[in-house]
């Protein structure tokens, strides 16, 4: 697995190296070598937003030093089965928007 | 922040790429190749990418989640999404329902050149209606 860590929950987030190829890097190709700043994303974000649309997928932001978020976009899979994570995207964004709900944030502020 | 809004340049555009994600119903529409953008969410699930350039940033790509579910059956956007569709399933040999990439010049596909240029131009008034709503404080 490309990418496989435990997010904020605990729940874990995966990514094959093929999805990355094709859901990440071909939209996004500034996120080519990236991957380590979506793990952090992931493991360690500064806030984390519910989707507007889909109560199933969550947003992470983890700022960077200049200003911009790298925003990753996990879809969870609830069921019988333990939950788990699957990454839908992941790109650079350059501000957060007002409104979103906000259900986690490291340090407890938003 | 960039206070410009991103502007179309229609006279680079040549090319497309036009992508759709079945399984988490995620389109990515591009103007020319993908190249380093950064975005901007101009309403819920609508993510416009600009080239960054500072004070007169360049629209160089769309991505809307939900695609099929909220935005490619609603009456606004049909006539002009569906003869993309059709466009781009001869095009690719591929249904869109089973996912799909396109990519090819505007007059490979123009139908779908008009779907970008279209989209983009929305998605960049969205912005503005966004930008004015959270300068205006709510009652």
């Amino acid at each position: 697995m490309f990418i496989e860590e435990a997010d904020y929950m605990g729940v874990t987030v995966t990514c094959t190296e093929e999805q990355w190829r094709a859901k990440v890097e071909a939209g996004h190709p500034n996120m080519r070598g990236k991957e380590d700043l979506v793990r952090g994303a992931i493991i360690d974000p500064d806030v984390v937003m519910q989707d507007r649309s889909r109560p199933s997928r969550k947003h992470h932001l983890r700022e960077e030093p200049d200003g911009r978020y790298v925003m990753v976009v996990v879809q969870y899979d609830y069921g019988p089965e333990p939950i788990r994570g699957r990454l839908v995207t992941a790109f650079m964004r350059r501000r957060r928007r007002q409104g979103d709900v906000l259900l986690y944030s490291r340090g407890g502020t938003p | 922040v960039t206070t410009q809004l991103p502007r179309i340049d229609l006279q680079s555009f040549e090319r497309l790429r036009f992508s759709y994600d079945h399984e988490f119903d995620v389109a990515h529409l591009h103007v020319n190749a993908p190249c380093s953008s950064v975005a901007e969410e101009v309403a819920d699930g609508w993510y416009l990418f600009d080239d960054d350039s500072g004070d007169s940033p360049v629209a160089t790509s769309l991505e809307i989640h939900n695609f099929l579910a909220e935005v490619a059956n609603e009456p606004y956007f049909v006539g002009v999404v569906k003869p993309s569709f059709d466009e781009v399933e001869r095009f690719t040999g591929k249904q869109l329902a089973d996912g799909v990439v396109a990519e090819g010049s505007t007059g490979e596909l123009p139908l779908t050149a008009r779907l970008v240029t279209f989209l983009l131009g929305v998605a960049i008034t969205k912005l503005e209606a966004l930008r004015e709503n959270e300068r205006i404080p709510a009652k």
